[in-house]
């Protein structure tokens, strides 16, 4: 049986253009290559 | 591929050729966000656009400069409708690779007109009013807005699927079947589309069943077909026997209703927001053009500061009457011209040859105060940066084997910053190349003994392994 109500929670408001700039700065830019360059940062280090 | 550590382009070598760091883990990193952008390429060439938004961002997640595979991910948000987001992939993409014609032309596409963002927007704002619609529970309000953006906006998943989850809740489940179909042609593999399919698969299955029970006299295998068959045949079936001139009436009645409501509740809102909005805009854009001025003045301040030092000098040089200071200049007329010459041509924003003139300056000579702090000041502006440019040109000619030119070059960036250990370490191995190994050794001893725990140093480290074995030094 399909719940209305929560599928109907599963939609979010799409982002607007005044939002656009907010959305980029706080998009999470890490990768798993910075993580790795980190490391090999930290070990490098010892 | 692109170095991690100085952004060069990558050869076949494990360490890079330029900055000389060991680049075989992130090769393989590379490698693996290459494979997730290759299966969400093929997926978005069948249209499975969901499963190539996941494969696309684990390769973003590998490796966040993959152009391709961002590009990629703004032009799927773009086809499903999400502008908003495929904006802020692409100028991400810009921002790691700022030649991208690709990522320009999806841009110029949205934005080829200021009317043309703006109606964008208006849709994305349609949708966001019909959601609130529907959570507060007006579903027909929600529905109107909807066929609004729809029409707008023909392949705006989101949108699609709300409306197919209203006709639904409403039981108008000929009506959803025909939007969950344009969802499927945009997406095929939309889970929440194939969800809805189902639940009024297995709803209107029960009715289908019922319904066609009288009229088949066929066999129990006939009846089996069409209960097991796909949700197409009973689609046409259904809407083209029923022609309902009552239903079309009420929907025109509820048309003209919902506009006269929207003309009368919604346009005056909405003619508010877009004020409003117009209000934070030109806000935004006036403290833009308070930052643009602030940075132009100082820009005024710093060539005012550099023209007055550069004037004063130049006087104290043409000024006969000054007869201690002069007395020095004809001393040592060579130093203070080139050091007039450098700040001259980096008035003119000609940095490398202000960088070529002021490295002609012996320091020791120049004993006017104000030519010293000229001298400073310029070269803290210049030799970083030329520094590493000169050095790029004279890699590229110990790359070509022109070893005699490319040393000439190495010199001239050590002259500018003498830890550039890039350049320390080509002028050892352009003496190698030329068979000089005394030179040769006297740099790579440098790299060894001043700079230990530089990657330079154990590379220098190897050449003079190799320069022992083949006997060439004791």
């Amino acid at each position: 049986m399909l719940d209305f109500e929560k599928e109907l929670e599963k939609f979010k408001p799409s982002l607007e253009v005044d939002q656009a700039e907010e959305a980029i700065y706080h998009n999470d830019l890490s990768d798993v290559t910075d993580i790795v360059k980190d490391l090999v940062e930290e070990i490098k280090n010892k | 591929m692109i170095c991690p550590y100085c952004g060069s382009r990558l050869s076949k070598r494990d360490r890079c050729d330029r900055c000389g760091e060991d680049v075989s883990k992130f090769k393989k990193l590379y490698m693996a966000a290459n494979k997730y952008y290759n299966n969400g390429l093929m997926k978005a060439k069948i249209r499975d656009l969901s499963g190539a938004i996941v494969d696309l961002k684990n390769a973003l997640k590998i490796d966040k400069k993959h152009t391709d595979a961002r590009n990629l991910l703004g032009l799927i948000y773009l086809e499903m409708g999400e502008t908003v987001s495929a904006l802020s992939e692409f100028v991400i993409s810009k921002h790691f690779q700022p030649e991208n014609p690709v990522a320009d032309y999806y841009m110029n596409f949205v934005q080829e007109t200021p009317t043309k963002l703006d109606s964008l927007n208006q849709i994305v704002k349609r949708y966001n009013g019909a959601l609130a619609y529907a959570k507060q529970g007006s579903d027909d309000l929600a529905i109107i807005q909807l066929k609004k953006v729809i029409s707008m906006n023909p392949h705006y998943v989101q949108a699609l699927l709300l409306l197919a989850l209203l006709y639904i809740h409403a039981e108008d489940y000929d009506r959803a079947r025909k939007v969950i179909s344009k969802v499927l042609k945009v997406d095929v593999t939309n889970t929440s589309a194939l969800e809805y399919l189902d639940y009024i698969k297995l709803t209107t299955g029960v009715d289908t069943k019922t319904a066609s029970a009288p009229s088949s006299s066929g066999s129990a295998i006939a009846k089996t077909s069409v209960k097991e068959n796909d949700v197409i045949t009973p689609i046409s079936a259904y809407s083209e026997e029923r022609p309902n001139v009552i239903a079309w009436v009420n929907l025109v009645i509820g048309i003209i209703v919902g506009a006269a409501f929207i003309l009368v509740a919604l346009v005056p809102g909405i003619k508010k927001n877009a004020v409003s909005e117009q209000r934070t805009e030109i806000v935004a854009l006036g403290e833009k053009i308070q930052k643009l001025e602030a940075e132009v003045t100082e820009k005024d301040n710093e060539y005012a500061s550099l023209k007055q030092d550069y004037d004063e000098t130049k006087y104290k040089l043409d000024n006969p009457e000054v007869p201690e200071e002069d007395q020095q200049v004809q001393e040592e007329p060579s130093q203070y011209e080139s050091l007039m010459q450098a700040a001259s041509y980096f008035l003119m924003d000609k940095k490398d040859k202000a960088a070529d003139r002021l490295i002609e300056v012996d320091t020791e000579k120049i004993e006017l105060p104000e030519a010293v702090t000229l001298y400073n000041k310029l070269a803290s502006e210049l030799f970083a940066e030329q520094a590493d440019k000169v050095y790029e040109e004279g890699h590229k000619l110990y790359s070509d084997g022109k070893y005699e030119e490319a040393l000439e070059v190495f010199e001239k960036v050590l002259k500018m910053n003498p830890e550039q250990l890039s350049a320390i370490y080509f002028t050892g191995r352009a003496y190698h190349r030329l068979e000089k190994y005394d030179m040769a050794v006297e740099y790579y001893n440098k790299l060894i003994n001043e700079y230990p725990d530089s990657g330079r140093a154990g590379e220098a480290k190897e050449r003079m392994a190799e320069l022992k074995a083949d006997g060439k030094i004791d």
